[in-house]
């Protein structure tokens, strides 16, 4: 059985692709203007890593933003139920979750099936989300493993103040005129973004293990900050399946139930 | 206050509108409750425009008090000085609610103040209500009514009485403000001109007792699953006992609302297709009452209760001797009127009758309609998440105004809803009624 899944986010459209229950394929690229057109692409994609090149799926779910524009999708479920869901598929023992998108940031508690039991989203405000760190990226001329790579040689973390996207930039670049090095600059706006992620985690209820998902999830330096915010391990997916993927992975989790239902 | 006062167009659009609706709410034979409501409401104001006229003193109050020992003073009109602001929401032009929030912020009331508060600035300063003989102020349900009952003080120039109550939940606490009740009635007798008749209170708490007994029925009817009536009514019980609960119109009122629920229920009636129950926990959607029946009608999810509708059973004012009124008035007011009860003193009265609400009335979660400014339900919003984790029971918390739908949209709040519905509640449901069906 070929389940698919599609993630149209803000910033990237994922893909994931399982055969028989195992991930096979998955892609992932910039969304677009046109969302409909980039899913049937990074779909392809998947398809292709999968072996499958011009084949198709037995059954398509979407989720993300974008997921109404999935026009080949058979159903539509939410990113908070996918990411739920593909977090349980790599690790059966994660009962909390939180997603760092692009856009917004979801704290998610999931029982011992992958099912949600309680949610909390930041979705008003860019602290705390990917923009944060994009647009932090751009104030300091970094890409994001440049980043990662400062903080990690940083002796300490600067004091970055403002929860707001707008009011830290002001910040960094006041910072950086007074000599403060880039590495403690990049921890103290981890440490910052970790502290709105935890506060918004404490809503649903810590409960281990927990599980960093989404682009975020990439940085070692977000990974270890939000650890010590919390108190607990926070764990990536394990290696070799990409953190931004996990939403799409779910959505395809979803699709092979949904295959399988309607083979009952 | 304008000579004119019931041409102020916040007093014609209800005159403007009300006769329609009324007669629209007629062609419905089953929705007693709805049309006595609306019906007594339109009476009322008449009663205020004709005491008016004849230049009958009135008695202003805040949210928190009970009008009996007003109404037993013959003559004398009562005014809830946040009546504008519900009634602007519910009957009238929300646009007008928005314009007394402006006002108060205008004249210097913080923003972050409660749109409740603003509100009933914002009707004062536009001179909306009557000129009160004398205003009386209580510090419930909350906090935050001593910026509303300091400006309808000093707004009004007029002689102040303030009832306090302790933040404690003891017999010492109903004792202290029965105290303070008894100092309160040569205070209106002295500004109103009016002499109390302990008969005329007899008859009134009388009343009063009356009306609880029927809300107590109509709350036992709402229990019933399905629900057979409609989710919105069950805000109105706090309203219905600022203004109208010891006369014969709170009554009425009252007794039409069991009815309807009464006869809905043994006609086997479905309101609609109910899939889920919820305790809304915190203030009504005063800035849009349609969104209970979207609720209804596109997440099948009813509100059989919510925190201004529960009265609890604490008792009914003892009618025997003047202390045991006194006493059981101001047991009615720190024990039992709606949000008082909840929002004084700690939190676990808050979250006792949340749990108690949420298995009384067979709900599935709760939803915590999150008032922006209300202090008192987001400063024990850990805990009531954390009660709510502990017995299992999903819950939403979301944010809004209730007075002022310009903090969030409805279709915001609709998100909202239909998020927590859809992605946690209902597939929970499901996978409960799959496991017991197996």
């Amino acid at each position: 059985m070929i389940a698919a899944g599609i993630d149209i986010g803000s910033t990237a459209c994922k893909a994931v692709v399982l055969v028989d229950g195992k991930i096979a394929g998955s892609a992932v690229g910039p969304s677009s203007t046109n969302p409909g057109k980039t899913a049937e692409e990074i779909f392809a994609r998947a398809l292709a890593q999968a072996g499958l090149e011009g084949g198709r799926a037995d059954c398509v779910v979407g989720t993300g933003y974008g997921r109404a524009r999935v026009e080949f999708a058979d159903e539509n479920i939410s990113e908070l139920t996918c990411h739920g869901r593909g977090a349980s598929f790599v690790n059966g023992a994660v009962r909390t979750v939180l997603d760092i998108g692009g856009q917004d940031t979801k704290a998610i508690r999931i029982d011992d099936a992958g099912f949600l039991v309680d949610y909390a989203m930041n979705d008003k405000c860019a602290a705390g989300t990917g923009r944060f760190l994009d647009a932090m990226a751009r104030t300091l001329d970094l890409d994001h493993q440049q980043m990662d790579r400062h903080s990690e040689q940083a002796s300490r973390a600067a004091q970055i103040t403002s929860m707001c996207s707008v009011f830290a930039e002001s910040e960094v670049i006041n910072l950086i005129n007074d000599g403060v090095e880039i590495g403690q600059i990049v921890r103290g706006l981890y440490d910052a973004m970790a502290g709105r992620v935890a506060a918004l985690a404490r809503r649903v209820g810590l409960e281990k293990e927990i599980m960093l998902t989404g682009g975020v999830a990439k940085s070692r330096g977000v990974l270890s900050a939000l650890a010590s915010k919390i108190g607990i391990k926070t764990l990536a997916p394990p290696a070799g399946i990409d953190p931004q993927i996990i939403g799409a992975l779910g959505a395809a989790v979803s699709a092979a139930e949904l295959c399988s239902r309607a083979g009952e | 206050m304008p000579a004119d006062l019931f041409n102020a167009r916040e007093w014609r659009v209800f005159s403007d509108t009300l006769p329609d609706l009324i007669r629209l709410l007629r062609a419905d034979q089953r929705g007693h409750g709805i049309l006595q409501l609306v019906s007594e409401t339109w009476d009322y104001l008449g009663e205020v425009h004709d005491r008016y006229a004849r230049g009958d003193p009135f008695v202003w109050y805040n949210l928190g008090f009970n009008p009996e020992l007003v109404l037993a003073l013959d003559g004398v009109g009562n005014i809830c000085i946040e009546s504008q602001a519900v009634m602007q929401n519910t009957l009238g032009d929300p646009a007008l609610c928005h314009e007394f929030i402006d006002a108060a912020e205008s004249a210097g009331v913080p923003a972050d103040c409660c749109s409740a508060d603003k509100a009933a600035i914002g009707a004062i300063m536009r001179g909306l209500y009557p000129e009160p003989a004398c205003v009386v102020g209580i510090n419930t349900p909350c906090d935050s009514q001593v910026l509303s009952t300091q400006a309808m003080a000093e707004l009004s120039g007029k002689p102040f009485f303030i009832v306090d109550v302790p933040y404690y939940d003891d017999e010492r606490t109903v004792s202290h403000v029965a105290r303070q009740l008894g100092e309160l009635l040569p205070f209106l007798e002295r500004h109103t001109h009016r002499r109390l008749d302990w008969d005329r209170l007899r008859e009134v708490c009388a009343l009063s007792n009356q009306a609880i007994e029927l809300i107590w029925e109509w709350l036992d009817w709402r229990r019933m699953v399905p629900l057979a009536q409609s989710s919105k009514l069950v805000a109105f019980t706090l309203a219905h006992q600022i203004l109208f609960c010891g006369s014969p119109r709170g009554v009425r009122i009252a007794e039409a609302l069991a009815r309807e629920a009464r006869e809905r229920h043994q006609r086997g009636e479905r309101f609609y297709e109910e899939r889920l129950r919820a305790v809304w926990y915190q203030d009504p959607v005063w800035t849009d009452m349609q969104i209970y029946d979207w609720m209804e009608r596109e997440l099948g999810l009813s509100v059989p209760i919510d925190v201004f509708g529960f009265y609890a059973h604490e008792g009914l004012i003892d009618t025997s001797t003047p202390e045991s009124m006194l006493s059981g008035l101001a047991r009615k007011l720190c024990k039992c009127q709606p949000m008082s009860r909840q929002f004084r003193g700690n939190i676990e009265t808050y979250i006792a009758d949340f749990m108690h609400m949420h298995q009384a009335f067979k709900a599935d979660c709760g939803i915590f309609a999150g008032h922006v400014a209300c202090k008192h339900a987001w400063g024990g919003i850990g805990l009531f998440r954390e009660a709510c984790r502990r017995a299992d029971i999903p819950l939403l918390v979301f944010e809004f105004d209730m007075f002022d739908a310009r903090v969030t949209s409805r279709e915001a709040v609709q998100t909202e809803l239909r998020r927590f519905v859809e992605e946690v509640v209902w597939p929970a449901k499901q996978r409960k009624l799959r496991k017991e069906m197996r």
